[in-house]
């Protein structure tokens, strides 16, 4: 009895053209949106080429990236049309701020690409996320509105159940058979994206650590489809009018595409709220600037205290220094240190700012987060976000780029050049330091996709439990459903 | 005859859950847009405050338009901070908010809401007016007095388009009389009167939806089947539209990227530091920079013009692009808006150019520099420059919607 309603239930689909405008909206919009997306990307990859090739042309040893600065490179999201996320704020590279002097390397992010595309930032992006959330969804409205309600309006269910068969199989029935249908819809646009981008030589998939994500993102938006698929039999199986049906479905999209997804992220900011980058920044600079004085200060002290130097002349000190006076050297000493103490002093405060501020935005987030995974989109749009490497993972590892490039840079080049002597500056120690070794670098690496899924196993098991809650909900009102 | 059908579509619409359900839906998503707006615009303030330049810093920084809370549009890029130096213009982020969660998901500004949901809402109004009454064969009876096609029509469309549009002027009215409640967030008299512009074109893009709703309830035998094609429609309106335009602009208009400006930039620089370096005049080496750079710029933005202007002429055959693009430059958040700060910003860079080499003896922090102010177009500037284009096309759109429709129910079989 199963396979004869589900062939019904597949044809009448077919036959009141839902299937048909199913897969022309399918096979129309996600190529579009997947040549919008790659095309884009495409354009950035060669600026992104471009660039690290004349990085790398004038940046050959430790000595030019102590002329030019050095930089670490972000390349884009080869799978951004998966869902572009916050790509367009991620850094585009992390590089040094002035030079790399003994009191360590200052290394801050870069985003070159800003606002470029103006028309992107008004009418919004078409990824695939926001394909399935928004369009699919609203497809998915369609096909289900008046799924139960409909066939009661039109007296069609009465006699369905007029027959020796059971509610569950009838609901099953729809169930497999509108979910078939639109998944089959949403196939072939996919089909049809990646065969236009391999055609016009924009497919991505020619590396193969593009293929498992790409594959996980299709399962993943199936399983969304379902999910919303059986709200919306759930929703005409609870009402009695297809249109009551038409706009509770709708309020429920609305509620989860918009409402919740940006409004939990105002309810973490008020539940636990962080400070602005900018006010940090300015901390930051305070704090620069109060342990630059204190150093200063110090410095000025340690001159006018040293028996032999608080009497010297300027001319007289440069004279002792190069005839390599003990007092100059004991001085030097003495001076080196107290820099290595505020340096470290320096980085500490610093560093301490930096990581509260990390941790109470870490707090917000992981609340705000949280609180969206009521939504059926949030936990989509999480899940795809990360596999295209254009999410949290990807700015949280170029937080730890920046760190490690720090660090990297400190002990190749800064500490290098403390440990020549502070009269050693860059300007005249340059030829002391091994200049002639390659330049420090870090490649860039993409975050593996266990580690992705490692962080989005929970939206994956929420939007299954949504699907089957969904289900047991829709059997449960369609056995209490009156036909009549 | 037609006022009396429209109070009966009134009454119903009144009586149907459909109704409630809706005007829920509109409290909530307007509330919920301004609030979230509304805070979202607050932090950039507050952002602003803190970056601020001081008087006599050579930085061009705008304070966050009010109007954003409505219509986002463009004013995070507007709001960056502009930093002028001899090497040109630098752009730093200006207004960030502290946490990437913020980005993640789009804001769902007022235009955004009318844009995408309210359109179609405007839809299921429209959806069954004409196949529903037949289905239920009450339009038979309708018919079967002396009242005339145009007029039942007409009765419906007024009907409910008072449905829709009473409870939104007034719900939207009631958040912005919230707004109000907020010092420090201050209307000016002239933005009040762009914000009732942008809500006049909410309610013809919103009539256009309605009316396209009942056309193709009059072609279509069934209600089902005029949901299914009225959703392919909005689709092609709200989303495939407006991208594929803008997409094939970009093959008939080459714009430069951005990097191979940089570059460009950059090789000039280098070359007039060399010259310096073998003995020229610094001044003059900035002069040219400065010259080249400028004329590089208007190269690009007039390439960038040309790009817009084609986009938005082919954008145009949707309705919904129309009405973005018209309500998002009153809001003064539009790309004529930016394209023109940008203007004014090289205008600017240029003044502290000269006064750089005007005072080339004294030393860089004692220099004062102009301080950058900006005043956004007029609403007829905004107008002459499109805005009325689009307001005319969108009337145009309602008519043509309307007058299919009427063509479409005089040749309807009600039977």
């Amino acid at each position: 009895m199963f396979k004869v309603l589900y062939k019904k239930e597949l044809l009448e689909n077919i036959q009141n053209s839902r299937f048909l405008l199913a897969l022309v909206l399918c096979v129309v919009v996600i190529p579009l949106g997947f040549y919008v997306s790659q095309k884009d990307y495409s354009d950035r990859r060669q600026v992104y080429d471009e660039i690290v090739r004349d990085y790398s042309e004038m940046h050959k040893t430790v000595g030019d990236v102590m002329k030019e600065g050095g930089a670490a490179f972000r390349p884009p999201a080869a799978l951004g049309f998966l869902s572009g996320g916050v790509e367009s704020i991620l850094p585009s590279s992390v590089e040094t701020r002035g030079y790399i002097m003994g009191g360590g390397a200052n290394v801050d992010f870069n985003n070159a690409r800003k606002v470029d595309n103006s028309f992107t930032a008004l009418f919004g992006r078409l990824d695939l996320a926001f394909i399935v959330s928004t369009v699919l969804a609203v497809l998915v409205m369609i096909f289900t509105f008046n799924a139960v309600a409909g066939e009661k309006e039109r007296r069609t269910l009465a006699q369905v159940m007029a027959n020796p068969v059971s509610r569950p199989v009838a609901i099953t029935a729809k169930m497999a058979a509108g979910t078939t249908l639109l998944g089959a819809a949403f196939l072939a646009g996919m089909l049809a994206g990646i065969l236009l981008l391999v055609v016009l030589g924009l497919s991505p998939f020619g590396r193969p650590e593009t293929i498992a994500p790409l594959a996980v993102g299709v399962g993943v938006s199936l399983l969304f489809l379902l999910a919303f698929y059986n709200f919306g039999l759930l929703v005409s199986s609870l009402t009695r009018g297809s249109i009551t049906a038409m706009v509770a479905l709708l309020s429920f999209w609305v509620a989860t595409a918009m409402i919740l997804p940006k409004g939990s992220v105002v309810a973490a900011k008020i539940l636990l709220p962080a400070k602005s980058q900018q006010v940090v920044d300015l901390e930051k600079s305070q704090v620069r600037y109060q342990i630059s004085n204190e150093l200063g200060a110090a410095i000025v002290h340690l001159t006018e205290t040293t028996p032999g130097i608080k009497d010297m002349s300027t001319d007289e000190y440069f004279k002792a220094r190069r005839a390599k006076s003990p007092a100059v050297e004991a001085f030097e000493k003495t001076q080196g240190e107290i820099q290595d103490a505020f340096k470290a002093k320096s980085h500490a405060a610093l560093d301490r700012i930096d990581a509260e501020f990390d941790q109470r935005k870490a707090r917000e987030a992981a609340l705000a987060r949280n609180l969206a995974r009521i939504s059926p989109v949030s936990c989509l749009v999480h899940v795809l976000t990360e596999l295209a490497g254009t999410g949290f993972m990807e700015e949280a590892k170029w937080r730890e780029t920046r760190t490690r490039f720090r660090q990297i840079l400190d002990r190749e080049i800064a500490n290098k050049q403390h440990e020549i002597g502070f009269k050693d500056t860059w300007l005249t120690g340059f030829d002391k330091l091994d200049g002639n070794a390659a330049a420090p670098g870090i490649p860039p690496e993409p975050v593996p996709l266990e580690q992705a899924l490692g962080a989005v196993w929970i939206d994956i098991v929420l939007l299954a439990v949504y699907a089957v809650l969904f289900f047991a909900g829709t059997y449960v009102a369609f056995l209490r459903y009156d036909v009549r | 005859m037609t006022w009396t059908i429209a109070r009966k579509e009134i009454l119903s619409n009144l009586l149907s859950y459909k109704f409630f359900i809706v005007l829920l839906l509109i409290v909530l998503l307007v509330a919920t847009s301004l609030f979230i707006m509304h805070r979202d615009y607050k932090q950039r303030m507050a952002d602003y405050q803190v970056i601020r330049p001081k008087p006599g810093d050579p930085v061009a920084l705008l304070a966050p338009n009010p109007l954003s809370i409505f219509a986002k549009g463009l004013d995070d890029a507007m709001t960056r901070s502009f930093e002028i130096s001899t090497i040109g213009i630098e752009v730093r982020v200006g207004q960030r908010g502290g946490n990437i969660i913020y980005s993640f998901f789009t804001a769902p500004d007022f235009l955004y809401i009318v844009r995408v949901v309210l359109s179609l809402v405007a839809l299921l109004f429209g959806f069954d007016q004409v196949s529903r009454e037949r289905e239920q064969g009450t339009l038979k009876l309708l018919l079967g007095s002396s009242v005339s096609r145009a007029k039942v029509l007409l009765g419906k469309w007024i009907g409910n388009y008072l449905s829709l549009a009473v409870p939104f002027l007034l719900v939207t009215l009631l958040g912005v009389s919230f707004l109000f409640l907020d010092r420090e967030v201050h209307f000016s008299s002239g933005q009040l009167g762009r914000l009732a512009i942008i809500l006049t074109l909410s309610l013809l893009y919103l009539g256009f939806f309605l009316s396209l709703g009942m056309l193709v309830s009059a072609l279509t035998r069934r209600a089902a089947t005029s949901v299914i094609v009225l959703l392919f429609i909005w689709a092609l309106f709200v989303f495939v539209i407006p991208n594929l335009g803008t997409l094939a602009a970009r093959q008939f208009v080459s714009v430069p990227s951005v990097r191979a400006l940089s570059e460009k930039r950059q090789q000039t620089w280098t070359r007039e530091v060399l010259q310096s370096e073998r003995g020229g005049n610094w001044a003059e080496g900035v002069k040219t920079i400065s010259r080249e750079n400028d004329q590089m710029e208007q190269d690009y933005r007039l390439k960038f013009e040309r790009l817009v202007r084609l986009s938005r002429d082919i954008n145009r055959i949707s309705p919904a692009a129309s009405f973005l693009d018209a309500a998002s430059e009153i809001a003064g958040t539009g790309i004529g808006e930016e394209s023109r700060l940008k203007g004014e910003i090289t205008r600017y860079k240029d003044s502290v150019i000269a006064q750089i080499l005007a005072n080339w003896n004294i030393e860089n922090k004692n220099r004062q520099y102009p301080v950058f102010t900006y005043g956004p177009r007029s609403v007829a500037e905004i107008f002459a420059g499109g805005a009325l284009f689009d307001t005319l096309w969108l009337i145009f759109f309602n008519i043509l919607a309307f007058a299919a429709a009427y063509v479409a129910f005089v040749r309807y079989d009600v039977r």
